[in-house]
């Protein structure tokens, strides 16, 4: 059995405890009672095959797979995009639930087989990303034959109207709704993932997605509709924690038990990473991937296998901690969910401080109302004009013009998303979505609102000013800053895990 | 609309330098970094532990970095597909090579606790360890030895586990776009393909002989076809085919498909 997450009090034995930023990493002397939330340890291996078959013979409700399946139907797999998990997997397990997924089809003699990835408004995928995450065996069986793709949320003819929600038509993946059976593969690793909602905003329009992500907040109404409109059968594997390896060991080791070889490959890291171009640091430390162990595999219904796979992913994640915080601390992985480079863009990692990490305690949130969060981000600039384009300009444009989150759906958004040169780069170049920039603010706006004091730790002073925000040199510094308005002995709650983690507060 | 106002000393619209990407000095702030970690964690002595720890026992299994995993790196040149490392019982590894560099690079994909070098099989067996047996399927005295293969595994319990081994492939063009977008790199690198079949668990060594030849048959088969159309039986063996051995080496060997693009010859 491996060692739970837990908070660890910060007393005067603590040794200086790491916190990355972006691609840059250091390690922070903590003030005495500060909480530090360390993730779980990785837990021991589970057999990806063994528990894939097990799920998919014994289904949580309803027929098993294999029994769904007859000759001359249309099957549809689609599968959660390559930004999830984060860091990347390492023989990822969607690539065993595809594959058990083909070899019933086969055996059922299913020849109408497509895959699609359901990136939604997120980059689509390469043949790189495809070949990573789904492996040789199927890329070499399914590209040739443009029957393995991504979808692609701005192309109308291959979208159908299925249903309208607050007088907007919910549209998903024509090949989707007109398939006699649709089987979703996916990974759970945060609260959250799964359910009807990955499908509308994985394989809907980019109006459907902003019903659903933008500021009408319409999910819960989308997703009935898509619950509605297609069959869909899902296979979900659940995740534990990234088991960091080699040179990098040190990420998910806690502090105090550091080796001398910890040590040295933490000041090896340091260093190079400290002296290198950013562009070799980004290739060196953007593109590594970690084995995953595989917790638990679900098959059957959408809403029963979204439920249990939340309960089990739950099981392992959680962590309590006492109270909400005055103060809340993170720091930055590199690469996050939202940007294959965390210094590529301020939006990716102000998001991940400010939506994920302070929603890790679901309903009620890691800091209080009137607490400040400080995170630690250089929120660089150096925007990936393959990638980022839209956000580039909207932190550019948008931003120095207004933070106000209804002005910018009122005035900037429409002209965004109807532009054809970033639907261009989103449809054909791998880009992100325009309207992607714009839902990320629009999910940090429960912590800007809640906590008028939000300083990043060595942070571009231009950049968190245009972004609403302040910059301070050090981590006192930004103490000092706080204290003016919670004092000089507020209750700091550092996120340390480097892995997912939920925050249980007592 | 007004513009927003911004701080003097964070003006957006004020002039400003890009900074040159470039290396920089490596020994600026590598003493404060050093004393950083040496005061941090006493060099010398037993680190000190935090108070509130919780009094867990650690379990050395799952030490992130521990030697067990799941799958089998894919490794540039070498492509390992279907490995499965789950599981602790030892296999009867049973194998098609062509040649010395094949063994060589089986040797290299296997586990290194599947890595037994013994003359006393039985013992091996009994004891929990892994055994190899490779045979060029091609050749009539593979059935000899597929069937003392499957004769060992049924006699100890054991799984049969057909393993192929594709050598001198060139790998497709790397589909990474070059400087300014302008199309693939095309790059040939000699690729090796490793694949693993499924266990064959069957107590009858006859029946176990037969599905591991059909195994390496499939498995063979991939070399012209996919996966997904071996799966289906749309394909034939080459196995099936009698082509002497040179030939086959020299079709495996031809250059890979482009899927329709072909680069311009520059030179007529």
């Amino acid at each position: 059995m491996s060692r739970p997450g837990f908070a660890l009090e910060v007393d005067e034995r603590t040794p200086p405890l790491l916190v990355r930023s972006g691609s840059a990493l250091r390690l922070e002397r903590f003030s005495l009672g500060t909480q530090v939330v360390y993730a779980p340890d990785a837990e021991a291996w589970g057999d990806p095959t063994a528990l894939t078959s097990a799920a998919l013979a014994a289904p949580l409700a309803g027929a098993p797979i294999a029994d769904q399946l007859k000759p001359g139907m249309r099957l549809t797999i689609t599968f959660s995009d390559v930004t999830v998990p984060t860091p990347w997997a390492r023989d990822d397990v969607r690539r065993v639930l595809v594959e058990h997924v083909l070899q019933a089809a086969a055996t059922a003699g299913v020849d109408d087989v497509v895959l699609i990835a359901a990136n939604g408004l997120r980059r689509r995928l390469t043949a790189r990303d495809q070949q990573a995450l789904l492996g040789e065996r199927i890329c070499r069986s399914f590209a040739g034959d443009d029957r393995l793709g991504s979808h692609d949320a701005a192309d109308a003819e291959a979208l159908t109207t299925v249903g309208v929600v607050d007088g907007t038509d919910v549209a998903l993946n024509r090949r989707v709704v007109e398939s006699d059976l649709v089987i979703h593969v996916g990974v759970v690793t945060e609260r959250g993932h799964g359910g009807w909602r990955e499908i509308a905003t994985g394989l809907g329009s980019a109006e459907t997605i902003d019903l659903v992500n933008g500021l009408r907040g319409r999910g819960d109404e989308v997703a009935d509709v898509v619950a509605g409109a297609v069959n869909v059968v899902t296979v979900s594997g659940v995740l534990g924690q990234p088991a960091y390896s080699g040179a990098l060991r040190f990420l998910a080791s806690r502090e105090w038990e550091w080796s001398i070889k910890d040590q040295l490959a933490y000041l090896a890291v340091r260093r190079a990473l400290a002296t290198a171009p950013v562009e070799t640091s980004r290739a060196l430390y953007g593109s590594r991937s970690e084995p995953y162990p595989v917790v638990a595999v679900f098959s059957g219904p959408m809403t029963e296998v979204h439920t249990a796979a939340q309960r089990a992913l739950a099981e392992v994640q959680t962590v309590p901690v006492k109270g909400q915080a005055d103060i809340l601390v993170s720091g930055v992985p590199n690469p996050i969910s939202m940007a294959p480079d965390a210094d590529g863009t301020p939006l990716a990692p102000a998001w991940h401080v400010l939506s994920h990490v302070y929603g890790m305690g679901g309903d009620t949130p890691i800091v209080r109302e009137g607490g400040a969060v400080i995170g630690f981000s250089k929120l660089g600039e150096r925007f990936s004009s393959r990638h980022h384009s839209a956000g580039a300009d909207f932190v550019a444009e948008v931003l120095p013009q207004t933070t106000d989150p209804a002005q910018i759906a009122a005035t900037y958004q429409p002209r965004f998303a109807s532009d054809p040169w970033y639907l261009e780069l989103y449809r054909h170049r791998n880009a992100f979505h325009p309207l992607h920039p714009f839902h990320l603010w629009y999910a940090m706006q429960p912590a800007i609102q809640a906590c008028p004091d939000i300083v990043w730790v060595g942070a571009d002073r231009r950049t968190a000013e245009v972004m609403g925000f302040r910059a301070a040199t050090t981590y006192a510094d930004a103490l000092e800053i706080c204290s003016t308005r919670l004092g000089r002995r507020p209750k700091v709650t550092y996120v340390r895990a480097s892995g997912q983690v939920q925050v249980r507060l007592s | 609309m007004s513009p927003r106002e911004f701080a003097s000393w964070a003006d957006p619209k004020a002039t400003r330098k890009a900074r040159p990407s470039r290396w920089s000095n490596p020994f600026a702030g590598f003493t404060r970094d050093v004393v950083q970690v040496a005061k941090g964690w006493r060099w010398g002595s037993r680190p000190p532990v935090p108070r509130s720890l919780p009094p867990v026992a650690r379990d050395a299994a799952a030490r992130p970095g521990a030697p067990r995993r799941t799958l089998a790196e894919v490794v540039r040149g070498r492509r390992v597909t279907g490995l499965n490392l789950a599981g602790s019982q030892s296999r009867v590894v049973l194998a098609h090579v062509e040649s010395a560099d094949d063994l060589a690079v089986l040797m290299e994909t296997l586990p290194k606790e599947w890595r037994i070098v013994t003359s006393r099989v039985p013992q091996a067996l009994a004891r929990g360890r892994s055994l190899l047996l490779v045979t060029d399927f091609a050749a009539p005295e593979s059935a000899d030895v597929a069937a003392e293969a499957a004769s060992l595994a049924a006699r100890y319990g054991r799984d049969l586990l057909p393993v192929v081994v594709r050598r001198l492939r060139p790998a497709p063009a790397d589909e990474t776009p070059g400087p300014m977008g302008r199309g693939p790199k095309p790059r040939l690198v000699d690729e090796v393909q490793v694949r693993f079949a499924d266990a064959v668990r069957d107590p009858h060594a006859a029946t176990a002989a037969r599905s591991a030849r059909t195994a390496v048959a499939a498995l063979l088969a991939e070399d012209d076809a996919t996966w997904w159309q071996v799966l289906r039986g749309q394909v034939d063996s080459p196995l099936a085919e009698q082509m002497a051995p040179w030939r086959r080496v020299w079709n495996r060997t031809a250059p890979a498909r482009s899927n329709g693009r072909q680069r311009k010859p520059i030179w007529r």
